[in-house]
């Protein structure tokens, strides 16, 4: 980042580690007498937390300093994301996980639901059990009554309850989110690119946590200094740099190390296709349907994680990501021994070089920094391929 | 071994390839089996049917097609052979046990999988499975992520793929979900064969899978017996014929052995000396020839009595039950008795640990050793739990992780020895 301009949240965390900014506005919301919930995951649904007048948080799972002690009991053979989220509870290192009065959990994957099992007593948790086929008619049903159980386990562990209008606002704050982070992304898909995957991150990391009607100013405040930097002519990064669409697994701290290879070698992030990215924002949730729950179950399961079979919305949904930022290249990371991410991506690569005749590379890595050199490697191979 | 070579032209198989295969096998089983000692008469039937496991029998199926039948293929103890039988198909599961054109399987799906998920694409692209071939449906299950998505990448290479979507919690909605897809499953069945299913009809492919079960639950009795009357390994390869033979003549068989190990119960007669070590095996399923791990340990001086394993007790332990006047009623039993499979993709799964005590307890075990395929989550991370509750009523449990492949048969043994050393 160009020194130059100023950072699109500049606060006192600018340059930190986003996860900094967000402790810190949960701590505050604890110092009002909000109570955290911790979560995993893109399925769980934030606005029935939000309706409760709780908060949700995303727990640790990107580093690689607590895998050794999650491997104490877990299989070496696990994808990272799972040991790294393990490690941080038996370590006790979270403050996330700390602050987290509850837990939501999801049966996404088999790895998830078996770790899930091991962690059962140390906050009130509860699993949600997801559907695989999200296409089948009962799969709405199913789902809405998982959202109901949900409902009931907080409304139990925190003895309050809401109302369908509450629920429903906590929708319209999500939509207004929504809107917000997509009038961002249209600086994202301008060519040449004003802004890059690190203050996105900031802005993704504060979001999980924050509501829409908070994140409202402050991405209007984001929005004037997109706005100005273009009208400077500010570039991020080198102008001649390559497009590059990241795909695949949830990407973040040490996994990172990805996204710092692809720029080290000449490429440019303008499309970050994962639950750790923009796919959050990927559709509305309809609002004044009447009934609340059944929008929300609606609206979820339509999100194209790899757990659903097919899962050719993944697809679909990648075509639009690709029309809308225009990459030259298709970078798909999967976290190692992460089987519905990996055997996907088979059709993901077949799919955007036969529709779109993109480059693309699969790369499989944990959190480990020892592959830097090699995807370096790769990434500059595949970025020769757009020349 | 009359010679099939035309039918296995017809059926697409490539011939060399497949010639290798079989001269392996026959190799492995010659070794493996045959070199028992004192194996009973009654395996000489289990023999007869490995020795023509990819010619009578596949001509049998290729009979039963004539004969305007339907053959489903499947991979995995969810999948109802009762229904199957009520529209007078035959049930037969597919090649997953062994490493071959691994190569050819990493073409399209990932490395680090499952060597049985695997295995089935290297047979299926190596075109070396007659049973894929001869498939009209091949069903596959969302049992695990590695199946539920490798059968995405399955689809386009084969004739018909019908997969049943499975439950993840053993819940209200969990059976309702079960009950749905084995509705629409016998839909899928009734189209294909264009037989509907009745009571009588389905209530008869119930007693036949019954039947099966029966014969095998009753050699899973005479398991008891110290000295055992029959090696572990003899009783898995019975355990695996389950899925390929004729179910009414694999029953008889089967009883037909265990009158036989009956009498040598009777008369204190063993394969093993009385007093030999027993270990049960508990874990994920061996396919054929899958019999690595049973071989290192029956080689290591100990007996195995019993396999909590989906090709052993998890998937035969059950009976449905047969009473109903009506097809709804029969699959509401049918739903029942598959609801209580205890496969380590369930969340939470408690009764599966429970079971293993159980048999433990009823053979007279001494140790419990548990099978994890390398790369299948769920069993490998249920291992630890269950490890740990069974220690903890001091059950003397060991962990192995393996493959297919040979390699690691040396690290194996060590472990194993030191094992039995310790109980």
């Amino acid at each position: 980042m160009n020194d130059a301009v100023e950072p699109l949240i500049n606060d006192e965390y600018a340059g930190e580690p986003p996860s900094k900014r967000v402790l810190a506005y949960l701590q505050s919301q604890r110092k009002r007498g909000a109570k955290i919930v911790g979560t995993y995951c893109g399925y769980a649904p934030v606005e029935l937390i939000r309706a409760l007048d709780l908060v949700p948080a995303t727990l640790c799972a990107f580093s690689n300093a607590t895998i050794d002690a999650a491997e104490t009991v877990l299989p070496a053979n696990l994808c990272p994301l799972i040991k790294s989220s393990y490690g941080f509870i038996i370590t006790d290192t979270c403050p996330f996980f700390g602050i987290s009065d509850a837990v939501v959990g999801e049966t996404t994957c088999d790895g998830k639901k078996k770790m899930f099992e091991l962690i059962t007593d140390y906050k009130p948790m509860h699993v949600m059990d997801l559907p695989q086929l999200p296409d089948e008619p009962e799969a709405l049903a199913q789902w809405t009554t998982m959202i109901y159980k949900l409902k009931g386990f907080l409304e139990r562990v925190f003895e309050r309850t809401t109302t369908d209008e509450r629920i429903e606002d906590a929708i319209s704050d999500t939509n207004l989110k929504i809107r917000k982070m997509n009038q961002i992304f249209d600086y994202v898909a301008l060519d040449p690119p004003v802004v890059g995957w690190g203050e996105l991150y900031d802005i993704f990391f504060l979001a999980q946590s924050a509501t829409g009607r908070e994140m409202a100013p402050l991405v209007d405040d984001i929005l004037k200094k997109l706005e100005r930097r273009r009208q400077d002519g500010y570039i991020y990064g080198a102008p001649e740099s390559t497009r590059v669409m990241v795909t695949g697994c949830p990407v973040a701290g040490d996994a990172a190390k990805v996204f710092n290879a692809i720029e080290a070698v000449g490429g440019m992030i303008v499309a970050l296709d994962a639950c750790s990215g923009m796919k959050t924002y990927g559709a509305f949730i309809e609002e004044g349907t009447g009934d609340p729950i059944g929008a929300i179950a609606a609206r979820y399961l339509t999100i194209p994680c790899s757990c659903m079979t097919p899962n050719d919305r993944r697809l679909t949904e990648m075509d639009k990501v690709i029309e809308r930022f225009k990459p030259d290249a298709v970078v798909d990371v999967v976290l190692q021994a992460c089987h519905s991410y990996n055997v996907e991506s088979h059709k993901v690569g077949e799919n955007v070089q036969d529709k779109y005749g993109l480059p693309f590379l699969k790369i499989v890595t944990d959190y480990s920094q020892s592959d830097i050199g090699q995807i370096r490697t790769r990434v500059e191979a595949l970025l020769e391929m757009c020349k | 071994m009359s010679d099939y070579t035309q039918m296995w032209t017809d059926l697409g198989l490539d011939l060399k390839a497949h010639d290798a295969l079989l001269s392996i096998l026959g190799g492995a089983y010659q070794d493996i089996f045959l070199s028992q000692k004192n194996r009973p008469e009654g395996m000489k039937y289990f023999d007869f049917v490995m020795s023509e496991v990819h010619g009578l029998r596949i001509k049998e199926l290729m009979d039963a097609k004539a004969e305007g039948r339907i053959v489903v293929g499947s991979y995995c103890v969810f999948v109802p052979e009762e229904l199957i039988l009520a529209v007078d198909g035959v049930s037969v599961g597919l090649c997953a046990g062994a490493e071959f054109n691994f190569e050819g399987a990493e073409e399209v799906v990932p490395r680090n999988l499952c060597p049985l998920i695997k295995s089935a694409f290297g047979f299926k692209r190596g075109l070396v499975c007659p049973y894929v071939e001869a498939s009209d449906i091949i069903v596959g299950e969302n049992t695990c992520d590695g199946k539920k998505k490798a059968y995405e990448v399955l689809l386009p290479m084969v004739k018909d793929l019908y997969v049943i979507d499975l439950h993840q919690t053993k819940s209200d909605a969990g059976r309702m979900l079960l009950k749905g897809e084995y509705l629409k499953f016998m839909t899928k069945l009734e189209e294909t064969s264009g037989k509907k299913i009745t009571p009588d009809s389905l209530r008869k492919g119930i007693e036949i899978t019954n039947g099966k079960r029966k014969a095998v639950k009753r050699l899973a009795e005479l398991r008891k017996a110290d000295p055992a009357p029959i090696s572990g390994l003899d009783a898995l390869l019975v355990n695996q014929v389950f899925f390929y033979d004729d179910p009414v003549r694999f029953t008889n068989s089967v009883n037909a052995l265990c009158d036989e190990l009956e009498e040598r119960v009777k008369k204190g007669e063993g394969v093993f000396p009385k007093g030999t070590t027993r270990v049960l095996i508990s874990g994920c399923p061996m396919a054929v020839p899958n019999w690595k791990v049973p071989f290192l340990i029956e080689t290591s001086g100990a007996v195995i009595v019993g396999e909590e394993s989906c090709v052993g007790e998890r998937g035969t332990q059950w009976l449905t039950e047969a009473k109903g006047e009506t097809v709804a009623e029969l699959i509401d039993n049918i739903t029942e008795r598959y609801f209580k499979i205890d496969c380590a993709v369930f969340t939470p799964n408690p009764s599966r640990v429970e079971h293993v005590r159980e048999m433990y307890g009823r053979d007279g075990a001494q140790g419990v050793i548990h099978y994890s395929l390398q790369f299948c989550h769920p069993y490998i991370i249920e291992s630890g739990p269950v490890e740990a509750t069974l220690e903890k009523t001091r059950i003397p449990t060991l962990r192995l992780e393996t493959d297919y492949s040979q390699e690691d048969a040396g690290q194996l043994t060590t472990r194993i020895e030191a094992f039995l050393e310790r109980i």
